[in-house]
């Protein structure tokens, strides 16, 4: 058979129409309408997908049964020391003797 | 001839004690006000006495630290013909106590003779700008001094002077001889040589040990230099800083946040600025205000009514000082 120019391409392609869809493809939504598509529709997950969103599910269930997040730790103010006493000079007294210690040096 | 250099950093454990004196009288120099401290000690003033051969430096410590010495506690060291003269004093309870220091040179390098006695001399409250006439002030007696020690150059003696019976504070004097602190090299000056000397067992370090340092502080509020500030040379640090502004009242700063302060501004290097009541605050500083490269915010704590109340206070003039904690400004 002798090729085809583009020219008769072009027709043949205008007159072919492609073969129904096997039955267990049921009908594109888009056929359906977008409102009957949402309700009657359905979609294919990977199992180890759904595993992992109803892992997180029941565990988001089960923190949420025993009472949510830990609260937030308050920032850690500075505490301020209670007002001591105050003590003066005159409140001290001398020692009797003054005996020198070495406590620092370089060795 | 010996050079007296009084770069005597002295504090006081209320943060009322003029920071830095100079002149061989031991007054005043300029209306700076350190409170210094620590764990199992206080420190409450610190500093050296140079001459030509060597440096005595000296720290005074309260220890246990609290309760706090009186607000107008000072201690100080002036020199006194061959003696250095240490003393500490209450101008509110007019007492005061102190000894003198010999220290002489050794035959081998690096030893020194030190004596510590007595005064030599009478003690003359004008001398140190104090008020009233010596009658009217109590020294503790002296106790009974040990015969000369001979030390090494770096050595450090711990010398336990007062005992209060009441709270079992004690007051130390550390001291130790080494090299000058300003000295010269052919035409180069030396930096200041400093010492220190803390107490206790080694802990690891705490955010809240990091220190603010201020040094010359320049001051301008909205723009306009604060004129009281422009001859001030003195030189606070602590993790507390306080900026007295005429006026305006007192400005606790803190690297951390803390109870009753609020995130005002930022430290940058030698700079801070914070605003309080729409008024901008912008200091710049001789020494790196806080350690590290970044930059960090900065809590303010503003006390409007606060005014200097320690004797000879010139509320007309800028002032700094430093704490601790804010428990030991909650003292004053």
């Amino acid at each position: 058979m002798e090729p085809l120019d583009d020219h008769e391409l072009k027709q043949l392609l205008r007159e072919w129409t492609s073969p129904p869809a096997p039955r267990r493809l049921g009908s594109p939504w888009t056929h359906r309408g977008p409102l009957r598509g949402w309700l009657t529709g359905s979609i294919a997950i990977p199992a180890p997908v759904a595993l992992a969103a109803l892992f997180a599910f029941l565990a988001y269930l089960a923190w949420s049964v025993a009472g949510g997040p830990p609260a937030a730790p308050a920032p850690a103010a500075e505490p301020i020391e209670p007002e001591s006493a105050v003590v003066s000079l005159s409140g001290f007294r001398t020692v009797s003797e003054v005996v020198p210690r070495r406590v620092g040096g370089l060795e | 001839m010996r050079a007296a250099q009084g770069m005597l950093a002295v504090a006081l454990a209320g943060g009322l004690v003029p920071g830095l004196l100079s002149g061989q009288e031991g007054l005043p120099s300029g209306p700076a006000w350190t409170l210094f401290g620590g764990d199992p000690s206080s420190l409450v003033g610190g500093g050296v006495i140079s001459r030509e051969a060597f440096g005595f430096y000296w720290e005074t410590r309260v220890e246990p630290p609290q309760p706090s010495l009186d607000a107008g506690f000072q201690t100080q060291t002036a020199e006194r013909g061959d003696a250095i003269r240490r003393i500490m004093f209450d101008p509110r309870s007019r007492t005061y106590f102190g000894y003198d220091v010999l220290v002489e040179v050794g035959g081998d390098s690096g030893v020194y003779r030190v004596t510590f006695q007595p005064f030599r001399t009478p003690f003359e409250p004008t001398a140190w700008a104090l008020p009233g006439p010596s009658a009217e002030w109590t020294a503790l007696r002296s106790p009974q001094f040990p015969p000369p020690e001979t030390i090494r150059a770096g050595e450090v003696l711990a010398l336990e002077l007062l005992a209060n019976p009441d709270t079992g504070q004690r007051i130390v004097d550390y001291v130790t001889i080494q090299e000058p602190s300003r000295s010269f090299r052919g035409f180069d000056a030396l930096p200041d040589r400093q010492f220190a000397f803390a107490t206790g067992a080694p802990r690891d370090f705490r955010a809240e040990d990091v220190e603010l340092r201020i040094q010359a502080a320049r001051l301008r509020v909205n723009g306009t230099p604060e004129s009281s500030a422009d001859q001030l040379f003195s030189d606070v640090s602590g993790a507390l800083v306080w900026l007295y502004v005429p006026g305006r009242g007192r400005f606790v700063l803190s690297l951390v946040p803390q109870l009753a302060f609020e995130r005002r501004g930022e430290v940058r290097g030698t700079l801070l600025e914070f605003t309080v009541g729409g008024d901008v605050y912008a200091l710049s500083s001789g020494v790196r205000i806080a350690p590290g490269q970044a930059v960090f915010h900065l809590y303010v704590r503003h006390d409007p009514d606060w005014l200097p109340s320690y004797p000879f206070a010139d509320t007309s003039r800028f002032t700094m000082g430093s704490a601790p904690n804010a428990g030991a400004l909650a003292l004053e």
